[in-house]
């Protein structure tokens, strides 16, 4: 796979760090004053693994996110492509047979919202482009 | 086929009418949006079968009632899919989509595949087609409509790879969802070859062509010709109708080389009732005895 090779360790480091931080760590009491046994002190120790798992999942999903950006906007456009090919007779678009758009219509309320979605970005091309890169 | 007014209807009537005397179980129907059918045998007929004489039955189709039904099927399905907000106001939409060019010819479409379904068990389905611009559409559609379809397809198809390869990536695993809109791209493929196929198939399907001896009719005999064979569809027979006793069908020949030519005379009488038709094969029974090999092997 290619991701993991793609984001550097500056990059996961950070995702990680924020959630290091700010998860709390549930049954934990900081003010505790007395330690009522070894017992204690081994689930404290499988919360605070468990904790870290848990931000090695989110960062991992998160990386994987981000992988795959670019190819859902590329999926997206497919998408849209497919659409406007199948219902482009309703935005004065060449068509196939009325007979085919109709047949597939009623499996195609995600690709009709995306191509609506579409006609408002429509007229800037260049920033949707730039977005898609995440140029700044 | 044939031009307007060189007497398609009444061919198909004299056909349906001598095939039912010889003792075979016929439906015509009649797909012209224009009917004769009722006015020839002068009986009222509908888009249910009627009997006319014994072994005969007619059907004329409402074109209007399939297009209605076949867009308040789409609209229902719709309605079952979408979101409410995404499906209100769709009336209006279908108001204007039945106008929509294209529909016509599919809602004769729709018709052919019911009554060849529900009607499978009668010897012979005789078809009275609209005129030629219609009836090529009609013969068209499946080829065409599998041109669009196919190229769906593979468009589709790479769609479901990418989404396929985000969610292997997301969520480390391959998820096998059926994909609704490629399933309903498969289906009409495989419905639109079956079409394709039965009008290709010269044993299954067998088209007159029905012309007068006069050059106008012969001109467009020609387009329609050449209509049937860019897709692949062959003429079985050619009915030179209204032949008077001094016209020549040479050039007819000529132009139709190889294919089995029926010539019907001209009638004095109009041929219109059954007791006028019947009269007429009567008299010319030896000319609808040229049935198609085919057709009489099966009436033993």
């Amino acid at each position: 796979m290619e991701f993991p090779s793609s984001i550097s360790m500056e990059q996961y480091w950070q995702v990680f760090m924020p959630h290091i931080i700010f998860i709390p760590l549930k049954n934990v009491s900081l003010t505790k004053e007395k330690s009522s046994g070894p017992g204690d002190m081994s689930s404290l120790l499988k919360n605070i693994v468990c904790k870290i798992k848990d931000v090695c999942r989110v960062g991992d999903e998160m990386g994987r996110s981000r992988a795959v950006e670019t190819i859902e906007n590329e999926l997206e456009e497919m998408e849209n492509v497919f659409g406007l090919l199948v219902l482009g007779s309703f935005v004065g678009i060449p068509s196939p047979p009325m007979q085919i758009s109709l047949d597939l219509m009623p499996h195609m309320e995600k690709e009709l919202l995306l191509m609506m979605e579409k006609v408002d970005t429509a007229s800037q091309p260049l920033s949707q482009l730039f977005s898609v890169f995440d140029i700044d | 086929m044939g031009k307007g007014g060189v007497g398609k209807s009444t061919s198909a009537a004299l056909n349906s009418l001598f095939l039912s005397r010889i003792g075979f179980e016929v439906l015509l129907v009649s797909l012209d949006p224009a009917h004769n059918q009722s006015d020839i045998f002068e009986k009222k007929l509908s888009d249910k079968p009627k009997q006319i004489v014994p072994h005969l039955q007619g059907i004329e189709i409402d074109q209007e009632q399939w297009i209605k039904r076949y867009l308040k099927d789409v609209q229902q399905q719709i309605r079952r899919t979408y979101a409410y907000l995404t499906s209100f106001n769709l009336e209006k939409y279908f108001k204007v989509i039945k106008h929509s060019p294209g529909l016509e010819e599919y809602a004769l479409i729709l018709a052919f595949k019911e009554i060849s379904r529900k009607f499978s068990k009668a010897d012979v389905l005789v078809f009275d087609m609209a005129p030629t611009a219609l009836s090529l559409k009609f013969f068209n559609l499946p080829s065409l409509s599998l041109v669009w379809t196919n190229h769906l397809l593979a468009l589709r198809k790479e769609i479901i790879k990418k989404r396929e390869l985000i969610t292997k990536i997301k969520l480390m695993k391959k998820e096998i969802e059926t994909d609704k809109v490629l399933s309903s791209i498969q289906k009409s493929i495989r419905e639109y070859t079956d079409l394709k196929q039965i009008f290709e198939n010269p044993y299954l399907t067998k088209i007159n062509l029905v012309m007068n001896p006069d050059l106008l009719s012969l001109a467009e005999s020609r387009r329609i010709v050449d209509g049937l064979n860019a897709i692949n569809i062959s003429l079985s027979q050619v009915i030179v109708n209204k032949m008077q006793k001094n016209s020549s069908i040479d050039h007819i020949v000529r132009e139709f080389d190889g294919v089995d030519l029926l010539t019907v005379p001209f009638s004095e009488a109009p041929l219109v009732g059954i007791d006028s038709l019947q009269r007429f094969i009567s008299a010319n029974e030896k000319i609808f005895i040229k049935q198609p090999l085919e057709i009489l092997n099966k009436a033993g």
